[in-house]
């Protein structure tokens, strides 16, 4: 069986619960089969590592959406992390994951050897991952591929909550998840979440960045009308 | 055998021989899985077999020191704890056992330089420790999310002094009997949409204790995995009921 080069194979258990190891597709001889995150060729069959939904995106790629709290980094990621060590040409930058990543100290938007930013321990930074392999290091960038900022950078106050991946993915969907939509209408402040299950939130006074830190956290599994009304509830203690 | 031969006659139909709580000789106890129950844990799962009850939580994959780290795959540590006093040989000699299972399933090669460790708190013993053990460290680490190529479930039998053989015996069973045997078997599905996991061939894990037979032995393990069957069966439906919401 022959098959269009553009044509990806759909899998018989799209969109529902796999768990480790569970076979998802016969690979055939000939075809093609896109495969993301959580799947991997084993002996004829594409087979899962981890537990979740068997998903496929629009593109036609198979992945298995879960709920995981340890973050490994992957290329292409944009992430929140702490600076934990400073040298001379690069930070250490912790992102949850299991190795501390480098960011090169001239890695930001108009940085020169004598104009660079200066950041020590605990400072936080918005970062885009540039190369993540399992045998080394991650290496992260505060600049976009051509060099501009683009919204990366230092991240000055503010509190960073640690949430799954599960939430991460609820809160960069587009349209905005009910629980953004309902926080950014009665309020004014700044969120970055990151894809290592970080999520800072800032630019705001404390109150406020303490609210939104907590109706985040709280509707991971809420559904939209708890959602609102969650959100009703915090603003109104609040005023009261 | 089905699960439902091995679920037994029920009580009261005099077929087999009734067990103290009035189970037959092949009958499991009720199974309770909780997963995902501590919040700073990586993944972590409570797994209760009657009365012998487990917590594991799983940190990792994680950095670890230099010396324990091996450059080509992810080291797995297991810390067992007792539920009361010092951990000693025999809490030791479980963390071998669980060491080497979670090593027959775990994908190590993908995460090098790092370590995967499990921590196994007993919170109450009553028969089938080592066996609950192992269903609790793998419903946590499936609940981590770790690369692995399979699950794995376990099952305890006891060889009575009358040479019957009992399944997930409690303590009062476990001290009478002759010999006792654990085996863990690994599971996964093996065909798209299998909508139950199919044991793979061959034992994961087998700790016994006691003279058996080989026919006894060979006996043993063969129920075993028929019971270790109904385990995998429970655990996968704890699983689709822990990810419906994701659904």
């Amino acid at each position: 069986m022959s098959l269009a080069p553009q044509q990806a194979l759909a899998s018989p258990v799209e969109n529902t619960v796999v768990g480790p190891g569970d076979s998802v597709l016969v690979l055939p001889e000939a075809g093609q089969v896109r495969v993301g995150a959580g799947l991997h060729a084993d002996g004829g069959h594409l087979r899962t590592t981890r537990p979740g939904i068997l998903r496929r995106t629009k593109a036609g790629k198979l992945w298995v959406q879960g709920r995981q709290i340890r973050y490994i980094p992957a290329a292409g990621d944009a992430v929140v992390g702490t600076v934990v060590e400073r040298h001379s040409d690069a930070y250490n930058v912790d992102l949850g994951g299991p190795f501390a990543a480098v960011l090169p100290a001239l890695a930001f938007e108009g940085a020169t050897r004598r104009n660079r930013p200066n950041l020590t321990p605990g400072d936080l930074v918005y970062a885009r991952v540039t190369a993540a392999s399992r045998d080394a290091d991650p290496e992260i960038t505060c600049t976009d591929a051509s060099g501009k900022g683009a919204g990366f950078g230092p991240l000055q106050e503010g509190l960073v909550l640690t949430c799954s991946s599960a939430l991460v993915r609820q809160l960069l969907a587009s349209p905005p998840p009910p629980v953004v939509a309902a926080l950014g209408a009665a309020l004014a402040f700044e969120l970055a979440v990151g894809q290592n299950g970080r999520v800072w939130v800032g630019n705001a006074d404390s109150s406020t960045v303490v609210l939104v830190a907590n109706a985040l956290a709280n509707s991971e599994r809420l559904s939209p009308g708890q959602a609102h009304l969650m959100v009703k509830k915090l603003l109104a203690s609040v005023q009261a | 055998m089905s699960c439902t031969e091995l679920a037994g006659p029920g009580p009261g139909s005099g077929k087999e021989l009734l067990r103290a709580n009035g189970r037959s000789a092949h009958q499991l106890r009720s199974m309770q899985c909780e997963r995902g129950p501590l919040q700073r844990a990586d993944g972590s799962a409570r797994w209760c077999q009657g009365g012998s009850v487990v917590l594991a939580a799983v940190h990792g994959p994680r950095g670890t020191a230099s010396r324990k780290e091996d450059p080509e795959r992810a080291v797995v540590e297991i810390v067992f704890r007792p539920r009361s006093g010092l951990a000693g040989p025999a809490e030791r000699l479980a963390e071998a056992t669980v060491r080497r299972t979670v090593e027959g399933v775990l994908i190590a090669a993908l995460h090098p330089r790092t370590a995967v460790t499990v921590v196994l708190q007993v919170l109450s013993e009553d028969g089938g420790l080592l066996a609950c053990a192992l269903c609790a460290a793998s419903a946590a680490l499936v609940d981590a999310a770790v690369p692995l190529a399979r699950t794995f479930v376990a099952a305890t039998l006891a060889k009575t002094s009358e040479g019957v053989l009992l399944v997930d015996p409690d303590a009062a069973e476990e001290e009478a009997a002759d010999a006792v045997a654990t085996l863990a078997f690994a599971a996964r599905g093996e065909a798209p949409g299998d909508v139950a996991p199919t044991l793979a061939d061959g034992v994961l894990a087998c700790r016994s204790a006691g003279p058996l037979s080989d026919g006894d032995f060979l006996a043993a393990v063969d129920l075993g995995r028929a019971a270790a069957r109904c385990v995998a069966v429970f655990a996968r439906a704890s699983l689709e009921k822990s990810l419906s919401a994701l659904v």
